[in-house]
C-alpha cells in the first residue's frame, strides 16, 4: 500500500490517498483499516473515509505519536495496512434520507456525504453538539415535502429536567407543542451520529423519539482489529458485550447501553 | 555437508503431548482460532491455545479494556467467554473440522470449578491438552489469584487433573516470590507441565482524572516488555524441575525470541501479543525456524532445550 496523495485540510487533518486495489475493492462505509507504525507496538485503527477506483482515503488527525507519524507520510511512502475490517453499514435506499450528525471532518460522515447524493439519498448535515439543530434536520429529512415547515428549533429543556449533556438516554428535549414528532416515512431515514459519546447519545435520543434508525460509529480501545483479543468489546442491551472490530465498529444506537456519566475526576481541575 | 532447512526436525514432546513444531498461539490472543483463520492457517502451528473458558458465561470487564504501554500493553478483559457448554457446542466443532491441534485454556473462581470445566471437556475429540489458567481470583481466598499460592495452585490443578481425560498444563504468573515452588505444587498435583508466564499485573492511571485508565482497574502486562521476565522464569523453573515440560510465553515475536526461550528451558513457545501487531507472526516463525536452525547446524530444535543452563 503506497501513499499517492497527501493534503491537509483547514482543520489540521491529513487526508491521505492510498493506492490499495485489494483494500479498495472490499471497502464500504463503516469499515476500517489498521496501520502499523514504527513508533508504537500495536497497529492503529483508522476509518476508511472514501474509495475512488484503486485508491482509498484516510482522514488522519494527529492526536498521538502513531497518528502523527501516519499524518506525516508523503506520496511514495509504503505502509503496512490491514483491512478492510469491520462490518459495512446498511445504506438508506434511493429516495431515502440521511442525517449526518457530527463534525464534517468525521471520516464516515465525509464519505457518506460524498457517496449518498449520487445514490438518490437526501443528505442533511448538522453539528452533533447543537441538539435542536439535529432535531430540526431530522424532521426536515423525514417529513414529506408537503408537510408544514419544520418547527423552529426547540429550546433545550432545563438541565434539571432533561439532563442535557449527561449522555443518558431519553428526556433530552421537551418536544415543541403541536409539532409532528414522528416522521411519516421513518423507514427510509437514517441518522449517523459521530462526535463524542455524549453527543452521540443526544442524537440517538432524538432519533429514537422519532422512530428513526440511528447508527453510531464506536471507537473503543482496540489492540488487534481482527476479533482475537476482545479488548474492543462494547456493552449492548441484547447480550454479552460485542467486539467493535467484528460486529461494528458502527453499531445501531438501539443496541447500545450508553455508559453512565464518568465519575467526577479525583483531581480538582 | 550443509544442513538443509528441510532436514531440520521441529517436532517437540511436551511430556505426553507431541507437537509438530514448538510454536503455539497463546491463550487470549488467538480468539477461538476461527477469527484468526483469514490471516493465518491455525493448523500450521504446533497448537492453538484457545481463549479461556469458564463453567458459566462471563460478560467480562467494562471498558476501556486495553491501554498500550512502552513496549507492551495492559489488558483487562475479565475472561469474557460464552461458557464451556456453548464453547463445546459452537467453537470446538470448527477446530475439530479443521484439524487444529487444540489446547483448551480453562479458568474458574474456585478449585472445584476447574474440575467442573475439565469434566465438561472430558472425552471430547480434538483436544490435546488443557491449560489451567490459574491467574484468576479465588473467591474462596479473598480474591487472591490461585497462582500466587502453591496450595491454591495445587488444588485447582488437582481438580482439573482428576476430571480431565487429557494432560493438564498450569499457566503460572511470575508475580510470586518463589515461582519454582508454585511450579512444583502444580507438578505435584498432576500437571503434565507449566506455561510460563501469564501477563504481569500492572496499573495505569490517567493523570488528568486521577482514575485508573482500565475499566477493570488493574490489567495484565504483555508484549516485548515482559520477555526478559519470561526468559528468567522459564530458566528458574527449568533449573529447579529439569524434567517438567514448559511452554514459554511472554513477548516473543521473532525466531530468535523463540530460540531464546527454548535455550532457557522451554519445550514450546507461545506467541501472544505479537499476533495483534502482525496476525501471521506465529506461522511466519514456523516458516523461518528451519532455515535459522539449519544455518547454525542445529538438526533438532529439541536439542537446544535448556542449552543456557548447561
Amino acid at each position: 500500500v503506497t501513499v499517492v496523495q497527501r493534503v491537509t485540510d483547514e482543520d489540521g487533518v491529513a487526508v491521505l490517498r492510498l493506492h490499495a486495489p485489494a483494500l479498495a475493492a472490499g471497502a464500504a462505509p463503516g469499515t476500517f483499516v489498521t496501520v502499523a507504525t514504527p513508533v508504537a507496538l500495536l497497529r492503529r485503527p483508522f476509518w476508511i473515509a472514501g474509495v475512488e477506483g484503486d485508491a482509498l482515503t484516510l482522514r488522519v488527525r494527529p492526536v498521538g505519536a502513531a497518528s502523527a507519524w501516519l499524518a506525516d507520510r508523503r506520496p511514495g511512502d509504503d505502509l503496512d495496512v490491514l483491512g478492510p475490517l469491520g462490518r459495512p453499514i446498511d445504506l438508506p435506499p434511493p429516495g431515502g434520507a440521511c442525517v449526518l450528525a457530527g463534525p464534517a471532518g468525521a471520516p464516515l460522515l465525509s464519505w457518506l456525504a460524498a457517496l449518498l447524493p449520487a445514490r438518490g439519498v437526501t443528505v442533511t448535515a448538522t453539528p452533533a453538539g447543537a441538539a435542536p439543530a439535529v432535531r430540526h434536520a431530522l424532521l426536515a429529512a423525514a417529513l414529506p415535502a408537503t408537510a408544514p415547515p419544520a418547527p423552529a428549533p426547540a429550546a433545550p429543556a432545563p438541565a434539571a429536567a432533561g439532563g442535557l449533556g449527561t449522555g443518558r438516554r431519553g428526556g433530552v428535549w421537551a418536544p415543541p407543542a403541536g409539532a409532528a414528532v414522528v416522521p411519516r416515512r421513518p423507514a427510509g431515514v437514517l441518522v449517523v451520529a459521530a462526535g463524542t459519546p455524549a453527543e452521540q447519545a443526544r442524537v440517538a435520543a432524538v432519533a429514537a423519539e422519532a422512530g428513526v434508525r440511528c447508527l453510531v460509529p464506536t471507537q473503543p480501545a482496540m489492540a488487534c482489529g481482527i476479533g482475537v483479543c476482545w479488548t474492543c468489546a462494547v456493552p449492548v442491551a441484547d447480550g454479552a458485550p460485542v467486539r467493535a472490530c467484528l460486529d461494528g465498529p458502527v453499531l445501531d444506537a438501539a443496541r447500545l447501553t450508553w455508559p453512565e456519566p464518568a465519575p467526577a475526576p479525583a483531581v480538582a481541575r | 555437508v550443509t544442513l538443509t532447512a528441510a532436514a531440520v526436525d521441529l517436532a517437540v514432546d511436551l511430556g505426553p503431548v507431541r507437537l509438530a513444531n514448538p510454536v503455539v498461539a497463546a491463550a487470549g490472543t488467538f480468539g477461538t482460532g476461527r477469527e484468526a483463520a483469514p490471516y493465518v492457517d491455525p493448523a500450521r502451528l504446533g497448537a492453538v491455545v484457545v481463549k479461556s473458558v469458564t463453567l458459566e458465561p462471563r460478560a467480562g470487564r467494562p471498558g476501556p479494556r486495553m491501554v498500550e504501554t512502552p513496549a507492551g500493553m495492559l489488558n483487562a478483559i475479565g475472561l469474557q467467554n460464552p461458557g464451556v457448554d456453548a464453547w463445546v457446542a459452537h467453537d470446538l466443532p470448527w477446530l475439530v473440522d479443521h484439524g487444529i491441534p487444540t489446547i483448551v485454556s480453562i479458568a474458574g473462581s474456585t478449585a472445584a470449578e476447574y474440575g467442573a470445566v475439565a469434566a465438561r471437556l472430558a472425552g471430547r475429540p480434538g483436544i490435546l491438552a488443557l491449560e489451567a489458567n490459574v491467574s484468576c481470583p479465588n473467591v474462596e481466598d479473598r480474591g487472591r489469584v490461585f497462582a500466587r499460592d502453591p496450595a491454591a495452585t495445587g488444588a485447582a490443578v488437582a481438580a482439573a487433573v482428576a476430571a480431565a481425560t487429557v494432560p493438564v498444563f498450569a499457566k503460572l504468573t511470575a508475580d510470586v516470590t518463589d515461582l519454582a515452588e508454585v511450579a512444583a505444587a502444580a507438578a505435584g498435583a498432576g500437571a503434565a507441565g507449566v506455561t510460563l508466564v501469564n501477563t504481569l499485573l500492572g496499573l495505569a492511571v490517567d493523570v488528568e482524572t486521577g482514575r485508573p485508565v482500565l475499566g477493570g482497574g488493574t490489567g495484565g502486562l504483555s508484549g516485548p516488555a515482559i520477555r526478559p521476565v519470561a526468559v528468567r522464569a522459564v530458566a528458574e523453573v527449568a533449573r529447579a524441575l529439569p524434567g517438567l515440560p514448559i511452554i514459554g510465553a511472554g513477548g516473543a515475536r521473532t525466531v530468535a525470541d523463540v530460540v531464546e526461550l527454548v535455550m532457557a528451558g522451554a519445550t514450546a513457545v507461545a506467541i501472544g501479543t505479537a499476533t495483534f501487531t502482525a496476525p501471521a507472526t506465529a506461522a511466519r516463525i514456523v516458516d523461518a525456524l528451519p532455515g535459522w536452525l539449519a544455518d547454525r547446524g542445529h538438526r533438532r530444535i529439541a536439542d537446544l532445550r535448556a542449552l543456557a543452563l548447561r
